[in-house]
């Protein structure tokens, strides 16, 4: 739940969105103004919602072990 | 983790220039140990890579089988394009016999059944999965599509009932459920409407979704039904009847109370699959160390993460890289119909 007190972590993600255009889910999972995964995950659909994102899932690493990443773009 | 700033020092305040910026006064403090840290990890996380090669080399070896390790947290759309791409170029000499190590949280359920017909024609002689920890939800239909299917004493396998993940933007919340949870609410305002309570089953209508909407979560059920009695009955059940087949599907869309419910081996020979094999030697010995490597990296880049947000003034690390700590202890379920 978007609570009082994760607005202030609402609007810092969606403000570096904004300004860079996209983010991948382990950026704003790996910051440390998260205690708790169901925080990040709550911002994260948040802004799926608020900000009508495309979200694109990219590869990482190559064959033998592949690895993907899930990035968030602001839609044109 | 010592070194890090305390969460409640990087609260975010505004500033009289109406831009956001964290208080990042204690921040500032150098910490001495971070970039010697950083460069351990990359060494780490190299020399678990190595590792992860060399055991896939030798998983190869023991089955003298071509294998692919297929670690992912979320199957998505694009995901088969990757797969396919590495198949076709790192598979030209596949003779029909491919191993696939999977773990994996589910996804999308039309992507991995793509996926599994994908693996079918490479292995189209004999495909066989192996499951270290897990293959929960759309990883589970993965799983049903092969000729063979390996578990370690504590992998598990997952319910299909389709996830519906949707954020709420009038109460500015995230709902999780599944059409099962729907039968039950329709349920529940039945019988407050049989019992009397009117203005209380009248309340709970109104804060239902669009009835199109409910019937199309509703019927979401049948697609996984479907693709699974597709695949369980033309290879790992080729011998069981369509309806023996049909029963085994139903079990995994309707009966589970929950969709983090545990699948094991047992459980799985209980409901009807009795073709699943324990692993157990060399192959499992393999496989776990694959797996925990996978792991072990996997919580070094989201420790890296973590310091080089600490260290980069605007929060946020400049190149990308995998990893938020061990995904797996989370469930993310996660079949985006919505």
């Amino acid at each position: 739940m978007i609570q009082d007190n994760y607005q202030d972590k609402y609007v810092y993600v969606m403000d570096v969105l904004a300004k860079r255009g996209e983010i991948s889910e382990e950026e704003i999972r790996s910051l440390p103004i998260f205690t708790n995964k169901l925080e990040s995950r709550a911002i994260i659909e948040a802004l799926k919602h608020d900000f009508n994102l495309k979200i694109v899932t990219k590869k990482i690493s190559e064959w033998p072990m592949l690895e993907w990443q899930k990035v968030f773009r602001i839609s044109p | 983790m010592s070194g890090l700033i305390p969460v409640e020092d990087l609260f975010i305040n505004r500033s009289e220039s109406g831009t956001w910026q964290k208080d990042i006064s204690d921040s500032k403090k150098e910490v001495p140990d971070t970039r010697e840290r950083t460069v351990i990890i990359d060494d780490e996380i190299k020399a678990l890579e190595k590792q992860i090669e060399k055991d896939i080399e030798r998983f190869r070896d023991l089955r003298k089988n071509h294998c692919l390790p297929f670690f992912i947290d979320t199957i998505e759309f694009e995901v088969v394009d990757d797969i396919f791409d590495a198949l076709r170029e790192n598979y030209k000499d596949c003779d029909g016999k491919l191993d696939v190590i999977i773990d994996s949280s589910g996804g999308d359920i039309h992507a991995a059944y793509n996926l599994a017909m994908l693996f079918r024609k490479y292995g189209y002689k004999e495909l066989s999965f192996f499951v270290p920890r897990w293959a929960k939800s759309a990883a589970t239909l993965i799983v049903c599509s092969g000729d063979n299917l390996y578990m370690s004493p504590v992998a598990e396998l997952g319910p299909l009932d389709p996830q519906i993940n949707q954020f709420n933007p009038l109460e500015r919340r995230l709902e999780d459920f599944s059409p099962l949870h729907l039968g039950a609410t329709l349920e529940l305002i039945r019988n407050e409407f049989k019992a009397g309570n009117k203005d209380l089953a009248n309340g709970l209508l109104q804060r239902l979704q669009f009835p199109l909407t409910l019937g199309y979560i509703i019927k979401s059920k049948e697609v996984s039904q479907n693709y699974m009695c597709k695949l369980l009955g033309s290879r790992l059940l080729k011998n069981l009847t369509p309806n023996e087949i049909k029963s085994i599907a139903d079990k995994f869309t309707e009966s589970y109370p929950d969709h983090s419910y545990c699948i094991t081996t047992s459980e799985l020979n209980e409901i009807g699959i009795d073709v699943v094999k324990e692993l157990e030697g060399p192959e499992l010995d393999i496989i776990w160390n694959i797996y925990k490597s996978h792991a072990k990296k996997q919580d070094l880049q989201y420790e890296k993460n973590l310091l080089e947000n600490n260290k980069n003034p605007d929060g946020f690390r400049k190149t990308g890289s995998s990893g938020n700590g061990n995904k797996r202890r989370k469930h993310i379920r996660k079949w985006e119909i919505l």
